[in-house]
């Protein structure tokens, strides 16, 4: 029967185990959690475009840019790039209050 | 939360694992990305508290949380929930050191979030747990994202990375059991010795890496790949292998058909998990177990103008269990067998503020005297509901420091009509399904 070291000697490739490159992997990964905190910093205003917002430049229903919290006349949005019209819409709609 | 096991050699806690996974739902409310977007909770989250999302939530997800108002934003965020439980009968033990058989009070987690967008391109969330009831701290629900935006074949798509740490946690709906109703549970409380391994079985025990394309914000494909980190970085993360180690890589697949109309939104999907596992990380036998998960789920909520808000979530698991090494274990008396479990959930809430859910569980499958036997019939079928009401203080327009402080409160009855196999005398010691129905009172804050 295996045990768990000679699994890891079967695991091993050019001198470095799987279960070592994963760890490395795992440290890697905390790494980036730390760097994204730190990275908050120099961040700009972060958006996405029109096609990962779904953007249409028609109303859906009731609900159009210009009735959104996010609009930012007369052609602009706080989330979303680009050229945006007032009767558009698209998924982050939030109603304006 | 983290699943909880016993660190013993072999797979005899594999069904008790997966009892403390049952309600493990991770709980999660990260005030910093509302300080990030500049956006109450309520825009993110349904009833504006988490984890439930609306497309605005799911939008921020599959954009890798980078959506950004402004300048620096305190990537630090913090969340604890708090409870009493009162079962119908008192527990045949008390269900942790330090607690009574019944009418338990207890600080259930306090957690440290460390979450932020880089760009247009990075972000994610770290989050680390002080578990109150095992009265130990380790890291909790991990997702680190980079995105992009491409044209492939013709299509927009908006296309990602997500490392993470259980299958699922990526995912943008709420109708798989990472991120699924009930939003918060209690390792206090009793509950049924199956569920199936996508059932959080494997949370905080592996790592995956997950590619995911959203095509012309209607189709959702994702593939995964989860493996299980060594032993020694589980502990110095305060985790175990959880209901077992991964032999090499187990892949995940998902997919989605999604459409939002505005005041309404709908989602039907199907996934895959195809883990193989050395039980209790035990791989003396030579064999291991492989598991196949496959299910549906479907999601429905209609906002209209966020005064009245319904969803409904469903999900249809079928695992299928070959159990080589844990026969060789002692663990299990079949090699094969088959596990079923079906969960509903509706819910409504005013004005996001006032909510009430509804939840139903079922689960059922193959008898096994070895795997199940806490079960007088050996089988692993409970069958239940699960009540909520809630109130949500802030997290819409109103808030306090600057939209990063909220409280809900809510209460919790979960109704057992059959459990571990039967509804009366389902151990064979004179119990009932019943005498499980469990009370909760909760306090679930974030700052």
């Amino acid at each position: 029967m295996a045990n768990h070291d000679t699994h890891s000697r079967d695991n091993a490739v050019a001198g470095v185990s799987r279960r070592q490159l994963l760890g490395r992997a795992t440290a890697t990964a905390c790494g980036a959690a730390i760097a994204v905190a730190a990275g908050t910093q120099s961040a700009q205003a972060g958006q996405i475009s029109q096609a990962a917002a779904g953007y249409q430049p028609m109303p859906k229903g009731d609900q159009r840019c210009d009735g959104c919290t996010l609009f930012q006349p007369p052609t602009g949005c706080k989330f979303v790039s680009g050229t945006i019209s007032p009767q558009g819409w698209c998924k982050l709609y939030v109603k304006r209050s | 939360m983290r699943s909880i096991v016993s660190p013993a050699r072999g797979i005899t806690a594999v069904a008790s694992l997966l009892a403390a996974a049952f309600f493990a739902s991770p709980a999660a409310a990260v005030p910093s990305f509302a300080e990030q977007t500049g956006q109450p909770c309520s825009a993110c989250h349904v009833g504006a508290f988490g984890p439930q999302l609306t497309p605005f939530g799911r939008a921020f997800k599959m954009g890798g949380y980078t959506l950004r108002a402004g300048g620096f934003t305190d990537p630090i965020s913090g969340m604890a929930i708090a409870s009493y439980l009162n079962t119908a009968k008192d527990q045949a033990a008390p269900p942790a050191p330090h607690y009574g058989v019944n009418d338990n009070a207890t600080v259930d987690q306090v957690s440290v979030f460390v979450a932020g967008g880089i760009d247009d391109t990075f972000g994610g969330f770290a989050q680390f747990t002080y578990d109150g009831v095992g009265r130990a701290f380790g890291w909790d629900t991990l997702d680190l994202r980079a995105v992009t935006d491409a044209t492939w074949f013709g299509t927009p798509v908006q296309a990602g990375l997500s490392l993470n740490n259980a299958p699922g946690v990526q995912d943008p709906w709420n109708t798989l059991p990472a991120w699924g109703f009930p939003y918060t549970g209690s390792s206090l409380a009793p509950a049924p010795a199956a569920g199936t391994i996508m059932d959080g079985a494997l949370a905080q025990s592996v790592i995956g890496m997950t590619a995911y394309a959203d095509w012309d914000s209607h189709i959702y494909t994702e593939a995964s790949l989860y493996w299980s980190p060594g032993r020694h970085f589980l502990s110095m993360m305060g985790a175990d292998e959880g209901a077992g180690r991964i032999t090499a890589v187990a892949p995940y697949l998902r997919a989605a058909w999604h459409d939002d109309a505005g005041d309404w939104n709908y989602e039907i999907g199907a996934f895959a998990f195809l883990p193989d596992l050395y039980p209790g990380g035990d791989a003396s036998t030579g064999t291991s177990d492989l598991y196949s998960d496959l299910g549906i789920d479907a999601s429905y909520q209609y906002a209209g103008d966020s005064t009245a808000i319904y969803g409904v979530n469903l999900r249809y698991t079928r695992e299928h269990q070959h159990l080589a090494a844990s026969m060789l274990l002692g663990g299990a008396a079949n090699l094969t067998n088959d596990l079923n479990a079906f969960n509903a959930d509706a819910s409504y809430y005013w004005h996001n503020t006032f909510g009430g859910t509804i939840g139903f569980f079922d689960s059922w499958g193959s008898a096994d005297p070895l795997l199940y036997a806490g079960s007088a019939l050996a089988k692993p079928d409970s069958t239940g509901f699960t009540f909520q009401i809630d109130g949500t203080v802030f997290g819409r327009d109103m808030a306090l420091l600057d939209g990063r402080f909220n409280i809900r409160a809510g209460l919790q009855y979960v109704v057992y009509t059959k459990f571990n196999g039967a509804h009366s005398n389902y151990d064979g010691l004179g119990s009932n399904a019943p005498d499980n129905n469990t009370l909760r009172i909760f306090l679930w804050t974030a700052l």
